[in-house]
């Protein structure tokens, strides 16, 4: 080899070895990195998960996987089944939601609260008894408001009921 | 004890084994309930942030956790996927700093490998097997896959001859003075026989074994066995990890 082809050499061992990485390397770049840069590594690293993410998802399917059904979820919330059942559905008004049923849902079921936003936003899901009814086309959903599902609910403590609406934020 | 947790089939000939400590903790998380796993997940998560000491494995467990160990759609995958992310984000950049290429060209190679370690990590159906047991590593080969048809884009706009090719392009100014001090270092603490290995490997691009008898192999060169060559790699691997911690 000529002196130029050593040095190409030891540059692409030096490479291939510079290139291996290991658990010390991650540590020493932890070291370096600021908080706030980090955050933002992070930051990057919600959006970009978020982006690929896809599938179906429901309150129920999310809170059976933690193996709760619909009665203990109510319990936990100290809510009505019909009511968690109705807010699964998106037939109650996004608007009339509480912020804290955003917090203790996002808590009980430990799913980011952004993804419940999202989800109570949809269009509602009609219930196949609706479907079934239905003469001509789409069948119209009137939506409730969270205050009268709990007004309307026998199955609801008076506590539990003033929990949740007296005070509503 | 569940075996399919322990070995992981890759390819139905080869399987890979998580390091015990590992080990141990994935079969820990498995047998909680999957409320507590999550939390447990949560925590982990946090093990991983500027100025903590980053304690080893843990990047393999987030990626049991974001393929098998948390629902899809929950704070602790999120957030382990998340994590991956960006300690990801920071190895590659500070691989790529070190090859001397373009600004324009290292964002595009950083970006490229991420997006294919964040699809292979978040997509069902592909094989993740190694990842779970060496996410480091896998992280590397991927960024040199990446980065090698980087460079071969390059040469072809460029219309140079892929044979100029042949040798990774690298200049005086690729490396800091630090990595080739620390480079001559390691080289002047090589064998004869480890310097040939490496050349082999690095320079002629030789494969370390192979089962086909007419393919030119490190082993064949050297008349030693395949395993005899891993080992020798994996020495100076080591030693080149324990100067860079005592760095």
């Amino acid at each position: 080899m000529n002196p130029k082809s050593d040095v190409d050499a030891e540059n692409v061992i030096g490479m291939y070895l510079m290139a291996d990485v290991h658990d010390g390397e991650v540590n020493r770049l932890l070291g370096r990195t600021s908080s706030s840069e980090f955050d933002a590594l992070l930051g990057k690293g919600r959006e970009t998960v978020k982006s690929m993410k896809s599938g179906s998802w429901s309150i129920r399917e999310s809170a059976e996987a933690l193996g709760m059904d619909l009665s203990e979820l109510g319990r936990q919330l100290r809510l009505p089944q019909d009511v968690i059942h109705k807010l699964d559905l998106r037939l109650l008004h996004v608007a009339s939601l509480p912020e804290r049923l955003f917090d203790t849902l996002s808590d009980v079921l430990l799913v980011p609260i952004e993804h419940l936003r999202t989800y109570v936003a949809l269009p509602p899901a009609i219930p196949a008894g609706i479907r079934f009814h239905a003469e001509n086309g789409e069948p119209m959903v009137v939506l409730e408001t969270f205050e009268d599902a709990l007004l309307d609910d026998d199955d609801i403590s008076d506590d539990d009921r003033r929990h949740w609406l007296e005070h509503k934020c | 004890m569940n075996d399919e947790l322990a070995q992981h089939p890759n390819d139905g000939k080869r399987t890979y084994t998580r390091r015990p400590d590992v080990e141990d903790r994935v079969r820990q998380l498995a047998a909680l309930r999957p409320a507590e796993r999550e939390r447990e997940i949560l925590m982990l998560c946090q093990s991983i942030s500027p100025g903590q000491h980053y304690p080893a494995g843990v990047l393999e467990l987030l990626v049991w956790a974001v393929r098998h160990g948390c629902r899809r759609i929950s704070k602790a995958h999120d957030e382990a996927a998340a994590r991956l992310y960006a300690v990801s984000n920071l190895v590659l950049r500070a691989k790529v700093r070190r090859f001397g290429y373009s600004n324009v060209e290292s964002e595009r190679i950083v970006e490229e490998t991420l997006t294919a370690v964040m699809e292979h990590l978040l997509v069902e159906d592909s094989k993740i097997s190694f990842w779970e047991c060496q996410f480091l590593r896998c992280l590397i080969y991927r960024f040199e896959t990446i980065s090698t048809k980087s460079k071969v884009r390059r040469s072809l706009s460029d219309a140079a001859s892929l044979d100029a090719d042949s040798l990774p392009e690298v200049s005086d100014e690729a490396m800091s003075v630090e990595d080739t001090a620390m480079l001559r270092t390691i080289m002047a603490g090589l064998s004869e026989e480890e310097r040939m290995v490496l050349y082999l490997k690095c320079v002629e691009q030789l494969p370390e074994e192979s089962s086909d008898t007419s393919v030119d192999t490190i082993a064949r060169r050297l008349g030693r066995t395949g395993r005899t060559v891993r080992n020798i790699l994996t020495r100076i691997r080591e030693r080149h990890m324990e100067s860079e911690t005592n760095q």
